[in-house]
């Protein structure tokens, strides 16, 4: 076995064995590589005691991995474009000399079309979404339609753009939660019938974790991205969802949650009904009517009054700003048509615009208006958008 | 909550940008260190582990599983290692640096070893970044050894919220890690 192969399985072993009992091979495979290296069972010991990991995470933590990434972007881009100046310049030549033949049969009798360059088209996300079963299944739910049941005898059915949970109606009495879990990736979103009948719809680049079937005393999800819900009213058992930076508590409602783990900004907007929004981190707890919006930002929470519409746009099939930064607008952009945003000049970031569009129309229908303002212009290239000065 | 490893594996393999930022960041300050502790270079390492991942993206290597996948990783990086200390100032060519810079004589551990060590600290690691900073922060106070009582102080909120945030934070390692490793913690 090579020798990282049998690293990485000790390692995984190591790690396992903090929380369970060794099974009889994984005993033997650490037996086995203590017999190989004398030093091998002093490292063990050394790992089980968590010696040198404090200074080892502090360590981790002090490289920039995102400057890093946009090095490796960087190198990755120069090399498509040269491939493409290449083929460019074979094109031109190719070009020339048709050019010149087509010019000495037809003497001066030549008109050249002014075609417009063509555009590059980015499409908008579609349905997908992967789901992953209580015991570690994954299914990917990407235009499919399935129908199966998990092992408490909830059915779960998938037509492309939904999947709905049906509980078992012979109810068994469970002594743990079973969770499934489903991922939408960037430039995805997916609608989900809870197994109480709560609807939800969820965003690109978002993870709810679920029970297939809820506990009697309370309904709890947990979830990182965006989702809309609308919550099957029931006033014995409370609904709650949970993020890293609240936690919203319902009875029967409908209100949108905003949370992702690399924005400094988690909202929860109520459309009607009323919740209490509590912040992990200050442990304070608001009440929220309709058209409030609580915000946290950096520990920071406040309760503010909103146009709703702006923030359940997406599910109603609409891209709409009024006012927006251009930061804020293709933060969202990016993520829906799974692309990066580069700002040739931070400065721009800041200019706020406002877009009113359908969310399944091409990404140009957006940078098209923004453009009739001269202020900025967009250069596309298959994964990536700049924007930059419009006096460039 | 992470992306689950089939999904990554498929996004490396299609060359999207999404699965090589999941390789960033769960890869690259580990695979720095480890080179790190070969070449005993800082910045070296870090250029060799960029150039690792553009050959990768230019290559047309594939897998099919998470472990391939993290051996590739590591014996990609021990190659570039080796082959910058036998490039790079030392004298003596011929000799086998791995030898040399490695002397088992002297309690060195072998490249293997670093790599278990790496690889353990990486998982740890990766398990309380994805907590939100300020529990973030909560558990590595604890693991440097500060009290309750320093830390409340530290960031200014009570000794009780300091240990909800503590429990809720240990609650999710456990989740998160699958060979959860929160005993160690306490």
């Amino acid at each position: 076995m090579n020798e990282f192969l049998q690293g990485h399985t000790i390692a995984e072993i190591i790690l396992a064995e903090k929380e369970r009992p060794l099974t009889e091979k994984e005993q033997q495979q650490l037996e086995e590589w203590f017999r190989q290296d004398s030093r091998n069972y002093l490292l063990y010991e050394k790992l089980k005691y968590g010696e040198n990991l404090s200074q080892s995470l502090k360590d981790l933590g002090s490289y920039n991995t995102e400057k890093a990434f946009i090095g490796f972007q960087n190198k990755i881009n120069q090399t498509k474009t040269r491939k493409l100046n290449h083929i460019l310049v074979r094109v031109a030549a190719a070009a020339v000399l048709l050019f010149g033949v087509y010019y000495f049969a037809h003497q001066q009798f030549v008109a050249i079309d002014e075609e417009p360059l063509q555009q590059l088209a980015i499409n908008p996300g579609t349905s997908k979404a992967i789901l992953k079963l209580a015991d570690g299944t994954v299914v990917n739910l990407e235009n499919k339609r399935t129908e199966f049941t998990e092992s408490d005898g909830t059915t779960i059915s998938s037509d492309t753009n939904k999947v709905v949970y049906q509980p078992n109606k012979k109810r068994v009495k469970q002594r743990q939660l079973k969770y499934n879990t489903i991922e939408i990736p960037r430039g995805g979103e997916y609608q989900l019938t809870l197994s109480d009948g709560t609807n939800v719809w969820l965003n690109s680049e978002t993870t709810i974790k679920y029970p297939v079937v809820f506990a009697e005393n309370k309904r709890e999800v947990f979830i990182e991205g965006e989702a809309f819900f609308d919550v099957a009213h029931n006033e014995e058992v409370p609904f709650i969802v949970t993020t890293a930076d609240m936690t919203v508590q319902v009875l029967g409602t409908a209100f949108n949650i905003r949370g992702y783990r690399n924005e400094e900004t988690a909202t929860t907007t109520l459309v009607r009904g009323k919740v209490n929004v509590t912040s992990t981190t200050t442990d304070q707890t608001f009440l929220l009517k309709p058209s409030q919006q609580f915000i946290t930002e950096e520990g920071n929470s406040a309760v503010r009054q909103v146009d709703v519409n702006q923030y359940i746009a997406w599910k109603e099939g609409r891209i709409l700003f009024e006012d927006n930064t251009l930061k804020e607008i293709f933060t969202d952009v990016a993520r829906w048509y799974n692309i990066d945003v580069e700002f040739a000049n931070p400065a721009l970031e800041e200019l706020r615009f406002s877009v009113d569009v359908k969310r399944y129309d091409e990404i140009n229908e957006i940078t098209k208006i923004i453009e009739l303002t001269k202020k900025v212009k967009f250069e596309l290239t298959d994964e990536t958008i700049t924007i930059v000065n419009f006096k460039n | 909550m992470n992306v689950t490893d089939d999904h990554v594996l498929e996004l490396v393999n299609l060359k999207k940008k999404d699965g090589y930022k999941y390789l960033y960041d769960s890869f690259f300050p580990s695979l720095c260190r480890f080179s790190y502790r070969i070449t005993k270079n800082i910045s070296e390492s870090e250029d060799l582990i960029q150039e690792l991942f553009v050959r990768m993206w230019k290559s047309d290597v594939k897998f099919y599983s998470k472990r391939s996948l993290v051996a590739y990783l590591y014996l990609s990086a021990k190659n570039a290692s080796l082959n910058a200390l036998r490039n790079n100032k030392f004298d003596n060519k011929s000799e086998n640096p791995e030898l040399k810079q490695l002397n088992v004589a002297n309690g060195d551990p072998s490249i293997q070893q670093i790599m278990v060590e790496e690889e353990v600290h990486r998982q740890v690691y990766m398990a309380i970044k994805a907590l939100s900073p300020e529990r973030r922060n909560i558990i590595l106070m604890s693991m440097e050894g500060l009290t309750n009582s320093e830390i409340a102080k530290v960031i200014g909120v009570s000794i009780n919220t300091v240990k909800t945030l503590k429990l809720k934070s240990y609650r999710t390692l456990r989740d998160s890690l699958r060979p959860a490793f929160y005993t160690l913690f306490f």
